[in-house]
């Protein structure tokens, strides 16, 4: 019972956490650690951007807006298109990898023509 | 009702009798303009300086040459270094070896307006027989009547052999036949048959051509075509462009070269004067004068060509009158003189008749004078009246000459209309300015201030409630005179306002009460300047301030501006946002960009499975789609750059045309790849 309440403990454990973490995520396909890395890189680039926003200033507000609209609007479709090709999530019956990539190319030009128009 | 009808009858009737007898009696109104010394000159200066010492020719060509000699021997000018001209001309012909007929025309034209060409032949006999032959039977239009003109030439400065006219001669009656074939119903001229219509320039040179082939063949054969051209003569003169004062064809070289045909043509066939009389010779005229600026030695010859037609022609010659001076004192009214010339500035023996001398402003009024002949003056070849004893005051009058020409054949009489001013000084007598509490006192001396002309009164005051009137007479030579305007002006340094003068029985005046002024014054209280202004096209204007008066108004004075007055308007713009110094903008241009080192090394960590990219058809569609997206991104960015949304669009509609065909093939390609290594799983 001991043994079994201290191996609970230990797997509660910041350190275990980040490890399992790590070996579960270590699993994922190669194509979803590239989406993840793109992923972190748009949602940098937004934070590095709201961060300019407050602590210099809003001018050029379109500017800025243009850079916030394509990074949160580039994470949000990367997500979409990370939910449709994940395995785990059986779309692959319905919606192939290919018609998946061939959406997010569409909508990234949509919100990219937006974006542009906007920028000033 | 049978009454009614024939008086109805007769009236129309007498009408059409009176009207026909009224076109009959007209009489023109002559030429506005000539073409005078100073003209010449100028043509003959324009000429020279087209003069090429080196190619020993005018202009360019022997055409432009063609043109230069032609004008200048019309006028009458010497050719400079004509001998030159004739040598080079020669020369020319005989490298031509007589095989263009347009260079031979205008080679023998020089050589016969230069006269180098009496009895000389041009040499290569048998080539010229052959030439003119040719063009006589099959040639255009043109290189008939160029052969014509040519043989013609030869053969009256005897500068052809025996066997050659021999040769030509009998072609001639063809000749006339083959050129009336090419007339097409509108009585214009084609330049061969099979020409769906025929042009003026043709026409001219076909009248032309036919006039001398008339009067060297004089056969009734020819007479006969002749006449049937004729009877189409009113058409081709209905094609002109007229006006009251000119009428034309075209243009100069058009109107001159038809001008020349139609008074050849007249020559041979009288009827052709029925179509074109002293009306059509004077606006054609009135046309050439205004086209005396020349700019090329076509236009010169032709301009000069024209004059010399309309100056001497069988059917009407021009007449200019013009007065030697418009503008007389009333002293020099005893001698007013008019010249009569034609197109050339030439004297024309003749009477003048002053038919009648009216006021021009009331043209319709009781002539001044009428019928009253003028008399030659030897000395400058005028006609002068005098008309000092008709007591004629300062102002414009309309002088109607009637010129009967002694030499009736040539010339028909003209009645012309000039306008003359009789201008002076005039003078402003009993200056008088009144002021009474009412109208009927203000002829009392007791109010009554009176001033010289070129003296000024002192300050008058004049009381609020009076009636005041200026009151003066203008004359001219001791006569009453009525100027076209004249006014009073009332000026101060605030305010100024100037009022007309009434006219009445020889005498101006004004009379104005405080409200009038008021009025006109903006109730400003003060002292006013008076001037007297006169004005008339016959006078020197005049202005003179005769005097000084105060006013004073009970009523608020109006301001000078209707608009109250405001402060300059100032501009207040947003200032312009506070910008980060250039350091922090730099330093977060490269945070924004350092996140894409995370997703490269983040990269390296996962590792890319390049490995699997794709070769053969795969590979060329994987890079044609990948070459589209980067495309795509591209005008994207030239949108932001440079271009407009419309052009942007444009250009991407154009390009989804590949990106879907590319984006389609590489997509099946990755799609059947997958499919295969699920099966082979």
């Amino acid at each position: 019972m001991s043994t079994t309440a201290s191996t609970s403990s230990n797997n509660l454990t910041f350190t275990a956490i980040v490890k399992s973490f790590f070996e579960s995520y270590s699993k994922t396909p190669q194509k979803l650690k590239i989406i993840d890395l793109f992923l972190i890189y748009t949602f940098v680039t937004g934070v590095i951007v709201f961060t300019y926003c407050c602590l210099v200033g809003t001018y050029p507000f379109n500017s800025f807006l243009s850079a916030f609209i394509s990074t949160v609007g580039c994470f949000v479709l990367t997500t979409c298109l990370r939910i449709q090709i994940n395995p785990i999530n059986n779309f692959a019956k319905t919606i192939s990898i290919e018609r998946a990539f061939t959406d997010y190319l569409l909508c990234n030009l949509i919100l990219h023509l937006v974006v542009f128009n906007f920028l000033g | 009702m049978k009454l009614i009808i024939l008086i109805v009858l007769s009236i129309l009737i007498s009408i059409v009798i009176s009207g026909a007898a009224q076109s009959k009696i007209t009489t023109t109104r002559g030429i506005s303009n000539v073409y005078s010394k100073n003209d010449v000159n100028n043509i003959k200066q324009f000429i020279s300086s087209k003069y090429n010492a080196n190619t020993k020719l005018y202009g360019e060509s022997l055409k432009d040459t063609f043109y230069g000699v032609g004008v200048l021997t019309r006028i009458g000018e010497t050719v400079e270094s004509s001998k030159d001209i004739c040598k080079q001309t020669k020369e020319q012909l005989k490298q031509n070896k007589n095989t263009d007929i347009e260079l031979v025309f205008n080679g023998v034209s020089i050589l016969s307006e230069l006269k180098c060409l009496q009895g000389e032949s041009l040499g290569n006999e048998q080539q010229l027989q052959e030439l003119l032959k040719n063009k006589l039977e099959s040639g255009s239009l043109l290189e008939k009547t160029q052969a014509i003109n040519i043989y013609f030439t030869l053969s009256t400065a005897k500068a052809i052999d025996s066997k050659t006219v021999s040769a030509i001669d009998p072609l001639l009656q063809q000749a006339v036949s083959s050129i009336v074939s090419l007339m097409d119903e509108d009585g214009t001229f084609k330049s061969v048959g099979s020409d769906d219509e025929g042009n003026l320039q043709n026409t001219a040179a076909a009248y032309f051509a036919l006039a001398r082939l008339s009067h060297r063949l004089k056969s009734n054969e020819v007479d006969k075509l002749v006449a049937k051209v004729v009877n189409k003569v009113d058409t081709v003169i209905a094609s002109a462009d007229e006006t009251t004062d000119s009428l034309h064809f075209n243009d100069l070289s058009t109107t001159s070269s038809l001008l020349h045909g139609l008074l050849s043509l007249a020559s041979v066939n009288d009827k052709v004067s029925e179509t074109i009389g002293n009306k059509q010779i004077n606006q054609i005229s009135e046309y050439l004068l205004k086209q005396k600026n020349v700019e090329s030695l076509s236009d010169a010859y032709h301009l000069i060509v024209g004059l010399k037609r309309c100056q001497k022609n069988s059917i009407s010659q021009p007449i200019s009158l013009s007065l030697v001076k418009s503008i007389y004192s009333p002293s020099g009214l005893n001698d007013i003189r008019v010249s009569v010339t034609d197109i050339f500035g030439q004297p024309i023996e003749s009477s003048v008749l002053v038919n009648k001398v009216v006021s021009s402003k009331s043209p319709r009024s009781t002539p001044i004078l009428s019928g009253k002949e003028m008399k030659f003056q030897p000395s400058d070849n005028t006609f002068a009246i005098d008309v000092s004893n008709e007591n004629l005051k300062l102002g414009s009058y309309n002088f109607e000459f009637k010129v009967q020409p002694v030499d009736t054949e040539n010339f028909k009489s003209i009645t012309n209309t000039q306008i003359i001013t009789v201008t002076g000084a005039v003078t402003v007598n009993d200056m008088k300015l009144s002021y009474a509490p009412k109208a009927d006192q203000l002829g009392s001396q007791k109010s009554t201030s009176e001033v010289q002309f070129g003296q000024k009164l002192s300050l008058v005051e004049i009381p609020s409630n009076n009636v005041a009137r200026i009151f003066f007479r203008i004359a001219s030579e001791g006569q009453p005179y009525q100027a076209q305007q004249v006014g009073i002006r009332f000026h101060s340094p605030a305010r100024e306002a100037v009022v007309p003068a009434t006219f009445s029985a020889d005498a101006y005046s004004y009379t104005f009460t405080n409200k009038d002024v008021c009025k006109i014054l903006g109730c400003q209280s003060g002292n006013y300047q008076l001037d007297l202004i006169i004005g008339d096209q016959s006078i020197t204007p005049l202005q003179w301030n005769f005097g000084e008066i105060n006013l004073k108004f009970n009523q608020t004075t109006v301001p000078t501006n209707r608009y109250p007055e405001q402060l300059p308007i100032s501009h207040n713009f947003r200032q312009a946002e506070k910008r980060p110094p250039q350091s922090v903008s730099s330093l977060f241009t490269i945070l924004v960009l350092s996140p894409i080192a995370i997703f490269v090394f983040g990269l390296l960590f996962v590792g890319t499975n390049l490995g699997r990219f794709p070769t053969g058809m795969g590979f060329i569609y994987t890079m044609a789609f990948i070459g589209c997206i980067a495309s795509t991104g591209l005008l994207i960015a030239n949108y932001w750059l440079q271009s407009t949304m419309d052009v942007t669009l444009k250009n991407l509609a154009l390009l989804m045309i590949p990106l879907i065909f590319f984006g389609h093939k590489s997509m099946s390609y990755y799609s059947n790849l997958s499919s295969s290594n699920i099966k082979k799983d």
